[in-house]
């Protein structure tokens, strides 16, 4: 079976793509092969890791359970959106100083999830955002500094959702 | 772990997807949030040579009818979690609602698609049992209406013909003196249940008049009370011990499996305790035996 390529548009991190590609790729394939979004990562593939989190209009999503071009012509945001060039959001700069990434694979999902949890209006309690990273696997164990990491951006602003 | 190939279509009514699902037969799936169907495309559970995407047809928000609270299909989970109709005519759906999946899940994974799919872990296909819910079938034959203890056959199985969409689902509305109770076991946060109950509870004048009561995870689909079963618990006051004693003597009767998540006498366990609390969740009720 050789199904005929669809024409896929969106926005990612603000920048208008497209490209040509079978209606099998899933959104996580489109980001990495054709759009150049390498910093969404590829866990397990079948939804159970939150790894290749992404949002879409704003909302978490496993890009690796949604085709890209169910979403076409939407805005999507990855953890590379959040940073403008060297100046790193102040989640980022969190995760850093409290040591939030160890090989750093989780990383991309754990921060957007973070993101969309604290933009939707959820609370900066430890036991809030455990829930809220609760489907982000880290196979470092290192859930405790990034639980610290959240929580500290959280707390520290009232204006958790400004840019960097 | 990548899908095989397919041909994608995205009709637009009603009509179209009727046409193709006629069209292709069973070779065709119908994807609405995918949250369900994409894992097993990824694992090649399932390899559909047509993937019928229903996520751009039209639908309502969920609304009133009369006395039954109306859900399109096309409602997401987070949306049933949310909308003030549902939490305030059919509490128990947003109770149960929460514990989907995760957040991703939520934001994705569609009522119409969960109940179609039919896993006997889900949450909507027991909330549907025990509330006495119906599933709105559409196909070119028509529409019509199966009671979810009908609707859910098996594993993985539904009264769902190869023709026809699932439309909606509708539940009473709650009347004043009926509670809804819900409580279930996972593994590990927002995993799959092993264990659930779903309950409803009718009191007046301080004596039960009407139960519903659904139980999953201890079969391949919700195990619902017989006619007899419910008229043991009609005419006692809703105590902690009448409820618990009610929810012991339901859960002897069943035959749950062993598998990696529990035994079957985890789950005879699970059965009895959920079914205590849910009941006296349901009936406003302390359940001292948690406290």
């Amino acid at each position: 079976m050789n199904p005929s390529p669809i024409h896929v548009e969106m926005t990612v991190n603000d920048r208008p793509v497209a490209a040509w590609m079978p209606a099998h790729t899933t959104l996580l394939t489109a980001l990495r092969e054709h759009f150049s979004a390498t910093d969404v990562k590829y866990g397990c593939g079948e939804g159970v890791c939150g790894t290749c989190t992404v949002l879409v209009d704003d909302e978490p999503v496993n890009a690796c359970l949604v085709f890209a071009v169910q979403v076409a012509a939407r805005d999507v945001r990855t953890m590379a959106g959040l940073s403008s060039g060297d100046d790193l959001h102040p989640l980022q700069r969190c995760f850093l100083a409290h040591g939030g990434a160890q090989c750093g694979f989780c990383t991309p999902g754990m921060m957007v999830t973070a993101l969309a949890h604290a933009e939707s209006g959820g609370g900066s309690g430890r036991d809030e955002i455990r829930e809220a990273l609760s489907g982000n696997i880290c196979r470092c164990t290192g859930y405790v500094k990034i639980v610290d990491a959240v929580e500290d951006w959280m707390t520290m602003s009232d204006d958790v959702g400004g840019a960097a | 772990m990548y899908c095989a190939p397919f041909e994608y279509v995205a009709p637009t009514t009603r009509e179209e997807v009727f046409a193709l699902l006629e069209q292709h037969g069973d070779e065709a799936s119908l994807i609405a949030g995918g949250q369900s169907l994409v894992p097993m495309m990824a694992l090649r559970l399932a390899t559909p040579e047509v993937l019928i995407d229903i996520g751009r047809l039209p639908s309502d928000a969920p609304a009133l009818d009369g006395d039954e609270v109306v859900v399109p299909a096309a409602t997401r989970h987070c949306s049933v979690i949310t909308s003030d109709v549902i939490g305030t005519h059919a509490p128990m759906l947003p109770t149960a609602g929460r514990h989907i999946g995760n957040v991703r899940v939520r934001n994705r994974g569609t009522i119409g698609g969960s109940v179609a799919h039919a896993d006997p872990a889900a949450e909507w296909p027991c909330v549907l049992s025990a509330l006495g819910g119906v599933v709105r079938l559409a196909s070119v034959r028509g529409t019509r209406e199966v009671p979810a203890v009908e609707f859910f056959r098996g594993f993985l199985d539904t009264a769902r013909d190869d023709d026809e969409l699932v439309v909606e689902v509708r539940v009473p509305r709650r009347r004043d003196g009926v509670g809804h109770g819900y409580a279930q076991m996972s593994r590990r946060a927002n995993d799959f249940s092993v264990v659930q109950v779903a309950a409803m509870v009718s009191v007046a004048d301080g004596r039960i008049d009407e139960v519903g009561y659904a139980i999953g995870g201890v079969a391949g689909r919700p195990v619902v009370l017989e006619p007899a079963e419910r008229s043991e618990l009609v005419g006692n006051a809703p105590t902690a011990q009448v409820l618990g004693d009610f929810a012991a003597a339901v859960a002897d009767r069943l035959d749950p499996h062993d598998d990696n998540h529990g035994t079957a006498a985890f789950r005879h366990h699970l059965a009895r305790r959920l079914g205590q609390v849910a009941l006296c969740s349901a009936a406003g009720i302390q359940d001292e035996v948690l406290a």
